[in-house]
Order: C-alpha cells, then sequence, then structure tokens
C-alpha cells in the first residue's frame, strides 16, 4: 500500500475546495511563466559562451523559430537563432516551425522543476513535439546541453540522460553563464 | 527493473502461428467476413515460388484471391501505393493479404490508406495522426524473421515527388492478423537469414535497455533473446530443412517487433539508418555490426539492464557487478556474430559491409538526427556517434 505523506494528504483534502485548486493552477502557471522566460535567458547566454553549442547552431538555419510551453492555454516562449546565437523573441506562440510542448501543467511543472528531462517527458506521453523529427533532435541536443550547464552533476545523474562530464575550462564557461545570466534575466523580467 | 512511472502497450492483432497456418487464411477471412483478397508482394516472393504456397492454402475454399500485385518496390512507394489503391478498387477486393518482408506490407498500408480516407493519391494525406477512418483488413505473412512488421504500426513510404521518405503512425496501421507459417522464410539465403535475425535481436535488446522500457515489453524481448539465441545459427546454417529454427526465429521476430512498437529502439537504429541512407548498407547487417559497440557507449547508463541480458543469450550469470555481467552479455553477443560469420561470411566490421571511411562524418551527421535517438538511455551527440562508428569501423 502506498504511504502518503501527511503534507500530500493536506494538499488532497486542500483540492477539494474550487478555490484552492484555482489557486493551485494559477500558481503553476505563474512558476512555470517564469520558468520559461529562465529558460529563454539561459538558451540567449548557454549559447552566447558555449562551443559546443556553437558546433550544433552552425547546422541550423538562419532565423529557425521554435518554441516551448504548456498546452492548451500556454504559457509559451519563441525563440530564434540569430547568428552563431539563440535569441528570445518573446512570450506566447509566435510562428514558430517547431514546438515542444507539454500536455498539461503538471508534466511542465515535473521538467520545470528539474525532476525529469524532456526526454523522459517524451517518453512517458507527457509532452509532445509538433514540427519536422530531425530538426526537432537538433533543438533537443541544444537544450541538452544547456541543461548541463546549468544543473548540479548530481541532479542530471539522477534524472536527465545528460552525462555530466564538464571539464575546468567548461565550468569557467559555466561561471561565466551563471554571470551572464543576470543580465538576460533583467532584460526578460524588466 | 526500476517501474516506470508511466507506460504503454499495445498489440492488437491475432497470431496465427504453426507449420501449415497458411491453410488457415480462407477461414480467417470468414471471420472478417471478406471475400476477396489482393495478395500484395514482390518479384523476389514469387520468383522464390512462395506465392503458390498462398494459392494452395485457397484451394476448395469460399473466398478467392483476384489478383497478386507483385510490384512493391523494395523501399515502397507513393506511386506504388496508389497503384494498388486502383487495383484494389477496380478487382472489389475486400482485403488485402501482404506477403513478404517489410515493404510489401507498407505498400498495403499505404494503399490501405489512399481508400479509407477516399483519396486517390497517398500524399493527399497529411501528417501521422490523420488516420481516423477504420483501415480494410489487412494479414500480414512474413517472408523473413527480421522486421517484425506485422504487429508494427508504422509504415514508411517514400515520396518519388519529393524523394523523402514519409512517415506514417498510427493505431489504425496495425495489421489485423498476422499469420507465421515456417515455410514462407525457408528458402532465405543464409546471409539475409544471419542480418534479419540480428535485425530482431537488436528490436530486443533495444526494447530492453532504452527509456520506454516497460515489464510488458520486456518479456517479449527476453522471450525474443532466448529463441533466437538458440535458432539464429541453426536457421542460418541450415535453413532450407531446419522448420523449427525457422518457426523460432518467425516467433522471435514478430515477438521483438510487438516489444519495440511500443518501447522503440535506440542509437542502434539510428546509426543503422543513417548507414543505410548513406552508404546503402542493408538495415540488418548495419544493425548486426553496430549493436556490440553501442551497447558498449550505453554501457554506463545501463549495465544493470544489459547484464540482466546474458541468461537469455544462453551465458552463464557470474558475480553480482552488473558492469561484469554487461560486459558477459556484450561479449555473447560477439560470439555469436563471430559464429553467424563462419557460417554465411556475415561481415562483423562497416568497412567489409562497404561504408568507406571518408563517409563516416557524414554517417553521424545523419545519425544525430534520426528519431530513434529520443528513446535512448544516454544523450548521443555527433562526437559520440562518431566514435561509435569508428569502433565499429
Ligand atoms: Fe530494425
Amino acid at each position: 500500500m502506498l504511504e502518503l505523506t501527511r503534507f500530500e494528504k493536506t494538499m488532497i483534502s486542500a483540492r477539494k475546495f474550487p478555490v484552492w485548486r484555482r489557486m493551485e493552477t494559477k500558481a503553476k502557471r505563474v512558476y512555470l511563466a517564469m520558468a520559461l522566460r529562465t529558460f529563454g535567458a539561459a538558451f540567449e547566454a548557454v549559447t552566447a559562451s558555449s562551443k559546443e553549442c556553437e558546433n550544433e547552431l552552425s547546422q541550423w538555419e538562419e532565423g529557425r523559430r521554435f518554441a516551448l510551453g504548456v498546452e492548451p492555454s500556454g504559457p509559451y516562449i519563441t525563440l530564434e537563432k540569430k547568428g552563431r546565437k539563440i535569441r528570445m523573441i518573446g512570450t506566447g506562440l509566435k510562428e514558430p516551425v517547431l514546438s515542444i510542448v507539454f500536455k498539461n501543467l503538471d508534466s511542465a511543472m515535473m521538467v520545470y522543476t528539474t525532476y525529469m528531462g524532456v526526454v523522459q517527458a517524451t517518453a512517458e506521453n507527457r509532452a509532445v513535439i509538433r514540427g519536422d523529427n530531425g530538426k526537432a533532435m537538433e533543438v533537443i541536443r541544444v537544450l541538452e546541453i544547456i541543461m548541463t550547464y546549468l544543473l548540479p552533476g548530481f541532479i542530471l545523474r539522477k534524472n536527465f540522460r545528460t552525462a555530466p562530464t564538464l571539464s575546468a575550462p567548461q565550468y569557467l564557461v559555466m561561471l561565466r553563464i551563471y554571470v551572464s545570466l543576470v543580465p538576460s534575466l533583467v532584460k526578460t523580467f524588466f | 527493473m526500476n517501474m516506470p512511472n508511466f507506460y504503454q502497450h499495445y498489440c492488437p492483432g491475432r497470431i496465427i502461428a504453426g507449420y501449415d497456418a497458411l491453410k488457415k487464411i480462407p477461414s480467417l477471412m470468414d471471420r472478417l467476413g471478406c471475400k476477396t483478397a489482393m495478395v500484395v508482394t514482390d518479384k523476389g516472393v514469387v520468383a522464390a515460388g512462395l506465392i503458390k504456397h498462398v494459392e494452395a492454402a485457397f484451394e476448395g475454399a469460399d473466398c478467392s484471391i483476384a489478383h497478386v500485385f507483385d510490384e512493391s518496390p523494395p523501399d515502397s512507394s507513393n506511386i506504388a501505393s496508389n497503384k494498388l489503391a486502383g487495383l484494389f478498387k477496380g478487382y472489389k477486393c475486400d482485403l488485402f493479404l501482404a506477403v513478404g518482408g517489410g515493404s510489401a506490407l507498407d505498400t498495403a498500408k499505404g494503399a490501405n490508406i489512399v481508400i479509407s480516407q477516399k483519396s486517390d493519391d497517398l500524399l493527399n494525406i497529411q501528417g501521422a495522426e490523420n488516420i481516423e477512418a477504420d483501415l480494410l483488413p489487412t494479414i500480414a505473412v512474413p517472408t523473413t524473421a527480421g522486421t517484425g512488421s506485422e504487429v508494427t504500426k508504422a509504415a514508411v513510404i517514400y515520396n518519388e515527388e519529393k524523394k523523402v521518405k514519409m512517415l506514417f503512425s498510427a493505431d489504425k496501421l496495425y495489421p489485423t492478423m498476422a499469420v507465421l507459417d515456417p515455410k514462407m522464410s525457408a528458402t532465405v539465403p543464409p546471409k539475409i537469414t544471419a542480418a534479419t535475425g540480428l535485425d530482431a535481436l537488436t528490436h530486443s535488446i533495444e526494447a530492453f535497455i532504452n527509456l520506454q522500457k516497460n515489464p510488458i515489453d520486456d518479456a517479449y524481448a527476453v522471450a525474443a533473446i532466448e529463441l533466437i539465441a538458440k535458432y539464429i545459427v541453426r536457421a542460418t546454417e541450415n535453413g532450407a530443412s531446419d522448420m523449427e529454427a525457422r518457426f523460432g526465429m518467425a516467433n522471435a521476430a514478430l515477438m521483438a517487433g510487438a516489444a519495440f512498437s511500443n518501447s522503440m529502439v535506440g542509437i542502434v537504429h539510428s546509426l543503422a539508418h543513417a548507414c543505410g541512407a548513406v552508404c546503402h548498407v542493408p538495415h540488418g547487417l548495419a544493425n548486426g555490426i553496430l549493436l556490440p559497440w553501442s551497447l558498449e557507449y550505453n554501457l554506463p547508463r545501463v549495465a544493470e539492464y544489459i547484464g540482466q541480458l546474458c541468461e537469455p543469450l544462453g551465458c552463464e550469470q557470474t558475480g553480482s557487478d552488473p558492469l561484469e555481467q554487461a560486459r558477459l552479455t556484450i561479449r555473447a553477443i560477439r560470439d555469436l556474430e563471430e559464429r553467424l560469420n563462419g557460417v554465411c561470411g556475415l561481415p562483423l566490421r562497416l568497412k567489409d559491409a562497404g561504408v568507406s571511411g571518408d563517409k563516416l562524418p557524414m554517417v553521424a551527421r545523419v545519425a544525430v538526427n534520426d528519431g530513434c535517438l529520443m528513446y535512448n538511455p544516454l544523450e548521443v551527440g555527433y562526437e559520440d556517434a562518431l566514435r561509435v562508428l569508428r569502433n565499429a569501423f
């Protein structure tokens, strides 16, 4: 028999009240909107500094637009390849050729709380990829590179399929990325 | 294994298997309410005399074969599918009887889509999930033991206009029934027997270790691996007379198909698809060559699962170190392939299979964009793909 923690029991009884359910949904949406924007900023910061990303992006056509988000009613962000890096062009769906979307808020929460990677989410039918298969693979590779720079090794080893083996120079890049995330975040949020 | 958070398994078709299973086809058609079959096959199958076995099964039966369409190309195409759809309607057929490897079945699936969507051109039907209308019944009779397409929902059809492969994948595309009769694969030459058998082995092993692994597919995969370990060398060595081995391999290929059509495949198939696209290496052969090297690549992540395949492959489980155990599994696969090499000269290296060294970077480039990598337990970048290819070269 599955034992519920006291926290889970409390949450379950709280969900009996419609007001709480609405609040919870709202909170998730707010969190995800923030997480997506942070992620957008991370795309900008990592692709500007990482050699691996640069190699990957050299194969992309200029101006490729892709979106990340949650179906059916958002939030979403749209990103674009510009020169050697990825630029966030804004929230919402802005005519992407490719999108990686979660089927509901809870599935998105699992990924954006780093409980699992996008690949695992797709394998579990929580996320769908719309658009060209080959291009999707290219986006996912960049996404996985970004994860290795953003998240600590123990989370990657536990919940992601990326093997985190950063070298000393890569740690320097990581540091640079964290520093450069600050202005990107400021720019995105304010 | 760690239990997955979520999985799904779907394998809807009826399976009829046995030494004279073909004879059951008319009564199966009866059960489906069908009277007139369109046999879909290719010239190779006709030349091998296999259609005669099928025709013999219809002697004295209420239902009949209206026409034998033997124009399925090696890569089934929209043109062949459209033509078949026209003939099917012209002959007033009500059932597809696909006899052959994957491409005959794919051509039948293509024609079936055209008819059920009330179209006359497959190119008008966009997208994989668009197939919602019920399809006409299809009975699949495989003549090789490898692809497992008799129980899978995908159809790959070459778009002659745009020169690209179109993938259709929908639940409606599962064949209604699969009929396994060992005499249908008795004439397959040794090298092809070995290569297609290794394709089935790869399906089961990749299904067993990848991200969508689940208890039901594991059961199919392990059963398939046991049969392949037991029968692949016998079927290769003595295929014309050893019907037990042929039947074992036919069952293994089907079960491997059921496993991977749910759990999907991974790096081996991505690399093999790319070897096929760039250097025209036959699918099963490429899989066989790349399998042990790819397992070595995945070893750091899934040593435990690879190690569990030691026993099904027929080696003794020794010690408790998963890494040690996994190495034994890989060794067992190499031994099996070396025995096949001894029996039929099956190439063990990419360079002996028509790949030139200067093409490897291009193969790696194509491979990293192959959708199968989505399900591989470990991330695969360009450098990783190239490393595995160089090792297997
Ligand atoms: Fe295969």
